[in-house]
């Protein structure tokens, strides 16, 4: 089973086949697992959201065409499970007043630059720990761009807010999270 | 996706959750299994034609058979060319290809499969045995 692409293992989950389906589980349920938690913060939800994955993975494979794509088929659908989930729960209502002024996000950090100061952090689990206390705009919004390579146009789409709500939520985000993460740097040096 | 995605998005779920998910997908994929195999007996009875009606007919279990050596069988079909290779090369084939065709070859094993001699086989194993093919099959 190991050596099978995953398409081949989905190929044989539509035939019932729990080795292959123990196989493709263990290669992709930190990614399921991780990105639904990273979006929703909260594990017991997020556990939710994969389980449901994981069955609708089951469900489809009988009919799979996609080729090469299960990882990203996967990824997308726990993504919209769990915005869905946090819709449902209205957490995902952004207030104009919570808008900034500015029509950009102008923290001047682009994309790769801030990847990079999240790489220098050490510890991903410090990483980790401060994007899950984001606000649940701000966290979705900065697990979508970083990960996604989405625009701000499509992120509003996926959150069904304005673009502005999108670039004024990651702004505050990456703020609070260079901020966060130089403190944790500059205890980190100090300890060292 | 991004290079940092793997680097701050994975994270391994509990234990509790993994039994939980496994307990779920269960069902669906016994489902799964009840409805390869009637695809594979329809797709089958359908293609060989007449010629091979009596072992349709013991593929659906309305023809008695001797069980000869079913267990020797399970045996030798355990490794690569086991169940599953035949079930996905039988419905990879055309109709017409599995009409001509009294033998074939998997591209994994290259072992020469007979295909009536797979069909008796199938017709005479029984549940258990039908389930012990698939564990065989996933625990190799």
């Amino acid at each position: 089973m190991k050596n099978r692409s995953d398409d081949e293992l989905i190929a044989l989950i539509g035939t019932g086949s729990t080795g292959a389906f123990n196989e493709l589980f263990v290669r992709h349920r930190a990614l399921v697992f991780g990105y639904a938690f990273r979006i929703l913060g909260d594990r017991a939800r997020a556990e939710d959201v994969a389980q449901e994955t994981w069955i609708r993975l089951v469900k489809i494979s009988t009919a799979w065409t996609a080729q090469g794509g299960a990882r990203s088929w996967l990824a997308t659908v726990a993504r919209r499970l769990a915005i869905a989930s946090l819709r449902a729960e209205r957490r995902l209502e952004y207030h104009p007043a919570d808008e900034l002024d500015q029509s950009e996000d102008t923290s001047g950090l682009s994309r790769e630059t801030f990847e990079d100061v999240l790489l220098a952090q050490e510890s991903r689990e410090v990483v980790k720990a401060a994007i899950a206390a984001l606000p649940d705009v701000g966290r979705t919004a900065i697990t979508l761009w970083l990960t996604e390579d989405l625009s701000y146009s499509d992120i509003a789409r996926e959150l069904s807010i304005s673009e502005s709500a999108v670039k004024s939520a990651l702004f505050r985000a990456k703020e609070r999270l260079v901020r966060e993460l130089s403190d944790s740097n500059l205890r980190q040096g100090r300890r060292s | 996706m991004s290079r940092i995605h793997d680097e701050f998005l994975s994270d391994e779920p509990s234990r509790a959750a993994n039994e939980r998910i496994s307990a779920a997908v269960g069902p669906l994929l016994a489902a799964n299994r009840q409805s390869a195999r009637r695809s594979l007996l329809a797709r089958l009875s359908l293609a060989l034609g007449s010629a091979l009606a009596v072992a349709a007919g013991i593929l659906v279990g309305r023809v008695e058979t001797p069980r000869r050596g079913s267990d020797d069988r399970l045996a030798h079909h355990s490794g690569d060319d086991d169940l599953f290779e035949l079930v996905l090369l039988a419905e990879s084939m055309a109709p017409a290809e599995l009409d001509s065709v009294a033998s074939v070859s998997t591209t994994e094993s290259s072992v020469d499969i007979e295909l009536l001699d797979h069909l008796d086989w199938l017709g005479a194993v029984g549940d258990d045995e039908w389930n012990r093919a698939l564990q065989s099959q996933e625990n190799s």
